[in-house]
């Protein structure tokens, strides 16, 4: 199984998995360029910032790509800055952006909980042939992305409830990268990826019942 | 844009470069053939610990948007 999950064969492209999850970084980086573009150009037309905004996050992950040396970073760079650009409306005025109109557009909950899941999970996918540097790996994208949030929540960016899910989601991450490090370090392979995804879908499947809200 | 979001961008613009920066290194040393060590693994779930925790704390102190 973790064969087969080693790279996404995209026709000609092999995309690793240190690909993937570092599209959560051009996914950042097109949130800040919006907000900073949204602040001194509020009226801007629609029209010229959407492809703008697509362009930015694949020149990133290109960009990325190729000062790391990987192979087929031009064509990677482009499908990852594609599919984590796509998620733009996910991230949709995570910064609480006033629009022009005067509107602070609301964050869906459902959205806001599923991104947290995606960059949360991010980093705990064992897929690479060396093992202990995937390890290292995870740890390093999931400290990133949990601090990530920590900065959100304290800019008031959650209510109670999604913070009381986001802590339970990193809780969940935290307890499956221990349990790597120990299955690691007995000469083991990770944890079982896809019973421990399926622990935090049910959690979150819970969460939006309780809440009465479309997953 | 008020304080809170600016502080926010200047947060996440840190942690966004520092692990570009860490990644790129690990990448460095896995393609040399480095080998991670015990230590090193310990440090990084140290950090994943100290992280959350401070997630945690965040959770709690900070008072609701509204």
């Amino acid at each position: 199984m973790l064969a087969e999950l080693q790279t996404i064969d995209a026709g000609d492209v092999n995309l690793t998995q240190t690909m993937i999850m570092l599209g959560v970084v051009p996914m950042i980086i097109v949130q800040l360029f919006r907000a900073v573009l949204e602040y001194f150009w509020p009226a801007g037309p629609d029209g010229i910032k959407k492809p703008l905004f697509m362009l930015v996050g694949i020149g990133t992950a290109v960009l990325m790509f190729y000062l790391m040396a990987m192979t087929d970073w031009l064509v990677g760079g482009i499908i990852i800055g594609l599919t984590a650009t796509g998620t733009y409306e996910f991230t949709k005025n995570m910064g609480g952006i006033v629009n022009k109109n005067g509107i602070k557009p609301p964050i869906g909950p459902a959205a806001t909980l599923l991104l947290c899941f995606l960059v949360l999970t991010s980093g705990c996918i064992s897929t690479q042939p060396n093992p202990r540097a995937d390890l290292a790996a995870s740890q390093k994208i999931f400290t990133a992305t949990v601090d990530s949030l920590t900065a959100l929540i304290q800019a008031g960016k959650f209510t109670a409830d999604e913070k009381e899910q986001i802590v339970l989601l990193a809780k969940l991450g935290e307890d499956y990268l221990i349990q790597w490090e120990i299955a690691i370090k007995a000469g083991r392979d990770s944890p079982d990826i896809i019973q421990s995804l399926q622990v935090v879908l049910n959690k979150l499947i819970e969460y939006q019942i309780l809440k009465g809200v479309e997953p | 844009m008020n304080l809170q979001t600016i502080i926010m961008m200047e947060r996440l613009s840190v942690i966004g470069l520092g692990i570009f920066q860490e990644m790129l290194n690990l990448i460095q040393r896995a393609n040399a053939g480095e080998i991670i060590t015990d230590a090193e693994l310990e440090e990084g779930t140290k950090r994943v610990k100290d992280s959350v925790e401070r997630l945690s704390l965040a959770a709690n102190e900070t008072p609701d948007p509204g």
